[in-house]
């Protein structure tokens, strides 16, 4: 049985033998405890299926850690974005990126925001670097009413969308 | 809509593997580095204990495109969730080709089964709740009519393979009915399980048009 039993190590509580009260048991009540006891004392490497950490038939809790992982949603608010957006932002955050750089990253941004949220062509999208939508409107107008008298904690930026022309930048 | 063409919007498309291990063959964290390595944004999660523990694990684990990676290692099964079933197959595909690359693992041996579920929204331009009604058995309706005290129908159409069982490796189901929230749309719910690639992959292939076939049967 594939085992490896680091110092930190512990049997989680509910698998440690309990001590049973002292109260009277029933003659079945006895016999299950002494057949649990005896398996406990079997190997039963048939039983290590790669769930958790085991020792014989007992998963082994290992401090400070799940006996599971599991993984959760992902923001619906901010889409995938592919590697080479990441190197465009670091430039960006760094301010050494050039003009056709800032294009091109707004370009992708608003390439994968239009496919994430399922935007629909022609509409005017204020949206983060990060490709989080802030507003929308059918005119670009519109769309600057709507933003101009707020604050951003990030840059933002307007794009028409399926097109590939920049509309302007905050 | 156009008068002649169906409009079918898919819900939600997954589409994946169940391995045929023992242990599950891929450990967490040469995953989520190899995933990392050629684009995919991982879910963020805390406590994954150092090698050479083994962890299960399951959920969303990565994203690409409008593609999720799933995964649940305690039945074996890995696979991908995303808005259709094309997209979906493409994407387990390349899924299929990193793991082979980065890790040896191939999805596609050593398979208990591949499976794929799909939810669609499909609007004829008919009333679904009258045109399912069409399949009503008359005799059995009748008989449950006067049971209920009520006049009833058929509310929705089920297939399946004869004397297929729904626990085992084989096995499709196909149901059509009306869309609870939109009276205008049917609701298509399709499962797919093989352990034979190319069987899944022509249902795959084909599912779209076979729905819309079968919509067409019930509205002649």
């Amino acid at each position: 049985m594939a085992l490896f039993t680091p110092s930190d190590v512990t049997l989680s509580e509910e698998y440690r033998m309990i001590e049973y009260p002292l109260l009277s048991r029933t003659a079945i009540e006895q016999e299950g405890l002494e057949l649990e006891t005896k398996q406990r004392l079997i190997p039963a490497p048939s039983v290590d299926t790669g769930s958790g950490f085991f020792l014989r038939d007992r998963p082994l809790q290992l401090k400070g850690y799940p006996v599971k992982i599991e993984f959760t949603e992902f923001p619906f608010n901010i889409p995938w974005l592919p590697p080479n957006v990441f190197q465009l932002l670091n430039k960006l955050k760094k301010g050494s990126i050039t003009e056709t750089e800032l294009v091109r990253l707004m370009e992708l941004v608003a390439k994968r925001a239009s496919d994430h949220f399922q935007l629909t062509e022609g509409k005017f999208v204020a949206m983060t670097f990060h490709g989080q939508i802030i507003e929308v409107s059918d005119t670009r107008v519109g769309l600057l009413k709507k933003i101009q008298s707020r604050k951003y904690q990030e840059q933002i930026f307007v794009w028409r969308i399926g097109s590939n022309a920049f509309s302007g930048r905050i | 809509m156009s008068k002649n063409r169906p409009e079918i919007k898919t819900q939600d498309a997954r589409c994946g593997v169940n391995l045929n291990y023992v242990i599950f063959p891929i450990d967490i964290r040469e995953l989520r580095h190899a995933l990392a390595k050629n684009g995919y944004e991982l879910s963020r999660v805390e406590g994954i204990p150092p090698p050479p523990a083994r962890i299960s694990f399951a959920g969303k684990i990565a994203r690409k495109g409008e593609t999720t990676v799933v995964v649940e290692s305690d039945s074996g099964g890995i696979g991908v969730v995303g808005r259709s079933l094309q997209e979906v197959n493409v994407s387990f595909n390349e899924l299929a080709k990193v793991i082979d690359s980065e890790l040896g693992i191939s999805l596609y041996e050593n398979v208990r089964f591949y499976w794929c579920t799909v939810h669609y929204k499909v609007a004829t331009g008919k009333k679904p709740r009258n045109e399912i009604a069409k399949v009503n058995n008359k005799d059995y309706i009748d008989q449950f009519s006067q049971i209920l005290g009520e006049e009833l129908s058929s509310f929705s159409v089920r297939l399946a393979p004869k004397d297929a069982s729904p626990n085992r490796e084989s096995w499709f189901d196909i149901a059509i009915e009306p869309d609870v929230t939109n009276d205008k749309f049917y609701h298509l719910g399709a499962v797919f399980r093989s352990p034979d690639r190319n069987k899944t992959e022509t249902f795959v292939r084909d599912l779209e048009n076979t729905l819309l076939k079968l919509i067409k049967i019930i509205e002649a």
